[in-house]
Parts: structure tokens; C-alpha cells; sequence
């Protein structure tokens, strides 16, 4: 596939805005419900929003070089900010399946500290 | 400081309500004002530019090169000079300010420029 | 003050939307073009050009322009698929300009209309207002602007990462409008803060030419024993310095040419296998004549400005230009803005980003009305003289662009239209097209000053819909060549592209029409 580093780059963006959209209070509502989460784990996710936009440049600069990668990997995140944006409107039962899958490998503890009655 | 800016503020209060009784007048020279001012503004950026362009040259580049970075560096002055001269709303002090200011890059660019 | 400040806000908005709009379309100029001139519908991926220079391009040239200052030749490429012999004469000034299909070397004769490339990207970056750059200069007051709202923009929305992702589109009208102008204004802020920073260095020459003026007339006063010079030559002196131009004069004797092909083997032995792209011979003919090379900036952001000089007669290398480094940096800048590079994804997000910085600058203007004036059943002519100014720059460009293309389609319907229509028909139809739109507006709101600009907004939107799918249809009429055949049969994705956007701008406008309409129904 002759694009597949951009659309690694866009995905790894795409799922670091979720995360950090999913992490403030009003997002949390609309997409998971339920009991809101703790500080900590509101940091956790932001720094893994955070760690996986970093992963979405690195992928850029490797597919592209320096001066293509850097912009286009600018450009890739205004897609995927707005993207997610949207998702929050439209279809935020798609972020709750992002979040599901991240919180099985990352979470899991604190998945289960949210999911108690 | 405090002195000189309850006078001017004393003073542009008592313009703003003349104007206030002479509503079209005060919108076309609060337009003139603008103009000029923005006007101001162009020119003094335009002696910064000069300025950095001279400094440049001083510093051991090019001509062309520091003729080069001073231009694109006047795109920032310009923009940042008319937030400052546009950031209070006392039309007055904004006068006082823009004309000093104008009349500070001209004399510096024009030193500048003797000294080369 | 609190009108005057409203209007002043509306209109600069206005022009920047105007630029930024046409500035979108030219990110894809050149395809537009093939959309636009069929004759250029040239797939290079489908037929090899076996070009001769020599034979086919410099043999006919030495026939039929010999007596030329200059001629210049742009060879084929992906994005212009066809050859461009350009010939200009000093006295009296006029250019001659003819293109050739790539293979069979055919003239195409339609190939000079008024297009993209010759008509909104000149929109974009002038207004067509050429004489004493005025047009640059409404450009970079409006520029400015920008950078100022931008900036202040910023200061506004201090809370950036708390409403980041906030986009309440099922509450009122402004609540969403404002939603949409943040949400876009920062998650574009570095796409709009650099291109119009990038735009603004590009033409740094004529908003700042003071220095240059200053620098280059003490230069050439003291080159010519301390004779005044004027601003013009010193401007001209910066130019050649940058670009490395050098002005040589004509010897008055009769040259022959020796093969510009293996001067351009020369070249590309240093810059790469098919890197020339334009050839430009100075004084052809003449013992004096130079041949420079120009490469193409598809594998680097940077907008080259790279160029090899050879002597006609010998073919002998006489020194070759690369830009220092300052002017390196500009040409970066440049780069980034003129998008002349080879890579087609980051082409398409610069295209969404431009629509996304449309949608910022309209939903702007349209809080900048509504916050500036409370809620009115009745509002004051002043009010709803700016929903007119609204309408007519958003919808009223998009409908003019529309009717642009429109227009162009209609002349491959027949010969004798395209003749009748002459030159400029798509020109004249773009600007009364868009004077209409303000009519249109100006008659439904003092019609009916309370909703009146619905109605103008929901038949405007109405409007492009109906000639963005006309458009479509009359390509496929004209030319035969449907989407069916563009995407499927005949793969050609520059004309089967412009189609599926004026297919999707109508299926948008469309929906813009009936939420519209239905609005103002419901106020009845």
C-alpha cells in the first residue's frame, strides 16, 4: 500500500486526540458514562494521547523526511483533531471502542477501579 | 507617569463626548484615525527593517542576505506594532505613543544608515 | 464607533475570504486547467513523449521566432503534460505563446482560455488589479489583518485545551457558529498563521522595498561614478542578485545552435535525470546567445531557483546559480506556500485546510455580525445591509466560481459558442455572477428585513448546487469524458477529481439549501 506510513501517522494521531478528548470531563460523559475517572488516571491518558501523537511525527519523519514529515505531520493533526471533534458529535460510540481497546492493555487495573457499583 | 496619563485621559475624555454629539463626525475620524495610525505603523516597521537590515550587515552578512532577512522579519514587526498601538482604547495616548515610536525608528534608521 | 468597527471587520473578512478561497482552488490549479481546456487532457502515464529539443522544439522556433529577444520552453511534465514555446520580443514588447501536444507535437489551439492558473491564482494573489501592484497591496493589508485576528484570536481563547474538541452543534445557531470558528481556528492555527506569513514573504520585495531601494541605488550610483539611480533599477539589481540573473547584451552577429540536448544531459549530470524543465534561450541566434536551464522542486520543499547557463554555439558550461543561504530560507518559506512539489497527499490536506480556513473566516464573519448587534425581530437597514455583504461573500464567490467553470464547459458544446463567447466569457460571467449575488441578497433582505437572508441563503446555496452538477453534466457532454470514464474506463484523476469535488460542493450545497429553507419555513 502506497501510503500506509500516513495513514499510520493519521491513526497514531487520530487515537492520541481521542484519548486526550476522552480524558476531560464532558467527553468522558458522552463517551463512556459512568462514574467520572480519578486524576491519575486522567494523566495517564493524556500522557498517552501525548506519547502517541509523538509516535505519529516519528512515523511522519521516517516516511517522508524532515521538511515533507514535519508537514505533513502538522497537517495530519489538524485532520485528526477535527476528525475526533466530529467523531464526539457524530459517532462517539467509536471513541469508546478506541478507549475500550487502549484500556485493555493500559488500563486495566483502573478499568476496573471505573467499573465498580 | 501617573500625572501625564490622568491629563491625557482627562483630555481624551473631553474629546470622546464632543464627539459623541457630532455622531458622523466621530465615525469618519474615527476612521481617519485608523488609517493613519495603521499608516504609522507601516512606516515605522518599515525603518525596523531598515534598521535590522543595516545591523545585519554590520554583523558580516551579505547585502542581498541581510536584505533578504530583514524584509521577511518586517512581517512580524508589523503585525505586533499595531496590536501595541491598537491595545488601549484612550485615542490620545495611542497618538502620543505611535508618534513617538515613528519618530524613534526614523532617527535610528537614519543614524543607522549615516554610520554605514 | 461600534458600526464602523463591525463594517471594518466585514469587509477586510470579506477580501480575506476572497483570497483564501481562491488561494484553496489553486492548490489544484493545474488540474483545473485540464478540467478546463480539454485539448490538455494529457495522461504522461499513458503515452511516453519521445520529444527531440532540437528538432522539435528549437528547429521550429529558429523558423518561425528568430527574431525574438528571448524564447522559453517548458517541457512536459505530470502536472503540465504538454509543451510550451513561448517566444518575447522587446520592440515592440509582446509575448507570443503556443502549446504543443507532447507526442504528436499538434498545436492545441484552446489551450490559452482563461483558467486557473491564469485567472484565480492571479485572483488569489492580486485581485487581476495589476497596475501599481494595488491588487498586491489590498492583498497585504488584508494579510495583515489576518496575522492581527489570528494573534488576537489566541489572546481570546486563552482556554484552548478546555474546549478543544468542543463542538455543540445541536444548541442555537451562534452556539454552534462559534464552536465551528474555534474548533477551526485552532486546530488550523498553524496552517493559517504560516501560509499567510508565507504569503506575505513571498512578495516581500513590494511591501518592503525600501531597503532594497536604499541598498541598491547607493550600489549602482557608485558602480556608475556616483550618478543617481532610480528605484526600478535598484529593484532590478536585488532581483538579478537573488536570482542570479545576468542581462547580456546581443553581439549583432548571425550564431548557430549546437545541441540543446546535450546541454540538457550536461545539466542533469549535476541535478538528476529529468530535472530540467523550462529552457530559456537569450538572444537566439546570435554569437551571443546563452541557453539557461531551470529544474523542477518536485522532491524538495524549497521552490528552487537553481539555474545552468551554456553558450549556444559551443555548448560549453558558463556557470551555473544556487541562492545563498538567506535566500535559501526564503525560498523555504516560498516553498511551503507555492506547493509546486511532487506529493499528492500533502497537496490534498494543504486543499482541506484551506476549506477548513473558508469555514473559520466565514463562521467569523457571521459572529462578527450577530455579536456585534443584539437579537432583532426587526433589525435596522445597517444590520441587515451586513447580512447582505455576508451572503455575497461567501456564497456569492463559491456561486461566481461555480459559474466559471460553468461557463467554460459551455464552449466545447460547439464550435461556433466557443467562437461567439470570445476570450474573456468565463471572466465577465464570474464577476457579474458574484455583483448578482449582492443584488440577489440586497432584494430579499429589504424584502423581508427579519429572515429575508435565509431566503438569500437557502436559493444562493441552491444556486451552486444546481451549477456545480450542470457543470459536471456539461463536461461529460462536451467532452465525453463522464466520471464513469474518468474514474473507471479511462482513468484520468485530475478531471475525474474536479468532477467528484463539484459533485460533493453540489450534494453539500444542496443540504445547506433544504436545512436553510426549512429554517425559514418554520418562521412562518
Amino acid at each position: 500500500m502506497m501510503h500506509i506510513g500516513l495513514i499510520a501517522s493519521f491513526v497514531c494521531a487520530y487515537v492520541g486526540f481521542s484519548c486526550w478528548a476522552i480524558s476531560q470531563t464532558q467527553h468522558w460523559r458522552t463517551v463512556i458514562g459512568g462514574p467520572f475517572p480519578s486524576q491519575e488516571m486522567v494523566r495517564t491518558q493524556r500522557f498517552f494521547g501525548m506519547v502517541m501523537v509523538a509516535l505519529s511525527l516519528i512515523i511522519a519523519l521516517f516516511n517522508d523526511g524532515f521538511s515533507f514529515g514535519a508537514l505533513v505531520w502538522v497537517l495530519i493533526l489538524s485532520l485528526a483533531a477535527i476528525l475526533v471533534a466530529f467523531s464526539l458529535v457524530w459517532c462517539p460510540s467509536l471513541l469508546s471502542y478506541i478507549n475500550k481497546v487502549i484500556s485493555y492493555f493500559y488500563f486495566a487495573n483502573a478499568v476496573e477501579k471505573t467499573n465498580k457499583p | 507617569m501617573v500625572v501625564k496619563d490622568s491629563v491625557i485621559t482627562d483630555l481624551n475624555n473631553r474629546v470622546k463626548h464632543t464627539m459623541a454629539v457630532y455622531k458622523w463626525l466621530y465615525s469618519i475620524s474615527m476612521v481617519l484615525h485608523s488609517i493613519v495610525i495603521c499608516l504609522l505603523c507601516y512606516i515605522s516597521s518599515s525603518q525596523l527593517v531598515n534598521i535590522t537590515g543595516t545591523v545585519l550587515f554590520h554583523l558580516g552578512m551579505a547585502w542581498t542576505d541581510a536584505v533578504v532577512v530583514a524584509s521577511m522579519t518586517g512581517f512580524i514587526y508589523l503585525p505586533v506594532i499595531l496590536m501595541w498601538a491598537f491595545s488601549r482604547g484612550n485615542t490620545l495616548l495611542t497618538w502620543v505613543k505611535v508618534i513617538c515610536f515613528t519618530g524613534i525608528t526614523l532617527v535610528t534608521a537614519w543614524l543607522a544608515g549615516a554610520l554605514v | 464607533m461600534g458600526p464602523v468597527h463591525t463594517w471594518a471587520g466585514l469587509i477586510l473578512s470579506g477580501l480575506i475570504f476572497a483570497i483564501f478561497w481562491t488561494g484553496t482552488l489553486s492548490v489544484f490549479d493545474k488540474e483545473i486547467d485540464r478540467w478546463m481546456m480539454p485539448d490538455t487532457r494529457i495522461n504522461l502515464t499513458k503515452v511516453t513523449p519521445s520529444l527531440s529539443v532540437d528538432k522539435d522544439i528549437i528547429q521550429p522556433l529558429s523558423e518561425q521566432q528568430n527574431a525574438a529577444a528571448y524564447w522559453t520552453i517548458v517541457l512536459p511534465r505530470e502536472r503540465i503534460p504538454y509543451v510550451i514555446k513561448a517566444a518575447s520580443y522587446k520592440k515592440p514588447r509582446r509575448h507570443v505563446r503556443k502549446y504543443f501536444h507532447p507526442v504528436t507535437l499538434a498545436s492545441l489551439t484552446n489551450a490559452n482560455r482563461p483558467n486557473a492558473s491564469n485567472f484565480i491564482y492571479p485572483f488569489h494573489h492580486n485581485l487581476t488589479l495589476r497596475k501599481d501592484d494595488l491588487g498586491a497591496w489590498l492583498v497585504g493589508v488584508a494579510s495583515i489583518a489576518m496575522l492581527c485576528l489570528l494573534v488576537s484570536g489566541i489572546v481570546i481563547h486563552r482556554r484552548i485545551f478546555t474546549d478543544f474538541f468542543s463542538l455543540r452543534l445541536f444548541r442555537k445557531f451562534s452556539r454552534a457558529n462559534l464552536d465551528l470558528h474555534n474548533l477551526t481556528g485552532v486546530v488550523l492555527l498553524p496552517f493559517t498563521l504560516v501560509i499567510t506569513l508565507s504569503g506575505l514573504i513571498i512578495v516581500q520585495q513590494v511591501y518592503f522595498p525600501q531597503l532594497i531601494s536604499r541598498v541598491y541605488q547607493q550600489a549602482i550610483s557608485v558602480e556608475n561614478g556616483n550618478k543617481t539611480a532610480n528605484e526600478k533599477d535598484a529593484q532590478r539589481l536585488f532581483s538579478a542578485k537573488v536570482l542570479g540573473h545576468i542581462r547580456e547584451s546581443a553581439s549583432g552577429e548571425k550564431g548557430h545552435f549546437s545541441s540543446i540536448e546535450q546541454m540538457i544531459l550536461k545539466a542533469e549530470l549535476d541535478w538528476g535525470k529529468g530535472s530540467v524543465y523550462l529552457v530559456r534561450v537569450n538572444h537566439p541566434g546570435d554569437t551571443n546567445s546563452s541557453v539557461v536551464f531551470r529544474r523542477h522542486s518536485d522532491d524538495s520543499v524549497t521552490k528552487s531557483n537553481d539555474h545552468k547557463r551554456f553558450n549556444t554555439m559551443t555548448g560549453e558550461p558558463k556557470g551555473s546559480f544556487t541562492g545563498s543561504q538567506a535566500v535559501g530560507i526564503w525560498n523555504f518559506i516560498s516553498g511551503i506556500h507555492y506547493i509546486q512539489f511532487d506529493h499528492w497527499p500533502l497537496r490534498w490536506l494543504y486543499f482541506f485546510a484551506g476549506l477548513g480556513s473558508c469555514l473559520l473566516i466565514a463562521t467569523g464573519l457571521l459572529h462578527w455580525t450577530t455579536a456585534s448587534n443584539k437579537n432583532y425581530l426587526t433589525p435596522p437597514l445597517n444590520v441587515a445591509l451586513m447580512s447582505v455583504h455576508n451572503i455575497a461573500v461567501i456564497t456569492g464567490v463559491i456561486a461566481a466560481t461555480g459559474v466559471f467553470l460553468l461557463t467554460n464547459r459551455v464552449r466545447d458544446i460547439s464550435p461556433y459558442l466557443d467562437t461567439v463567447m470570445g476570450d474573456k466569457a468565463e471572466i465577465y460571467a464570474f464577476f457579474s455572477v458574484w455583483l448578482l449575488s449582492l443584488l440577489h441578497a440586497l432584494l430579499s433582505v429589504l424584502r423581508d428585513r427579519s429572515y429575508g437572508y435565509l431566503r438569500a441563503w437557502a436559493q444562493q446555496s441552491g444556486f451552486i448546487a444546481v451549477v456545480a452538477v450542470c457543470a459536471v453534466i456539461l463536461n461529460w457532454v462536451g467532452t465525453g469524458d463522464s466520471l464513469i470514464k474518468t474514474v473507471f474506463t479511462d482513468t484520468y484523476w485530475p478531471v475525474a477529481a474536479t468532477d467528484l469535488v463539484l459533485l460533493i460542493a453540489a450534494a453539500s450545497a444542496f443540504w445547506a439549501s433544504v436545512k436553510l429553507r426549512a429554517h425559514y419555513q418554520e418562521r412562518f
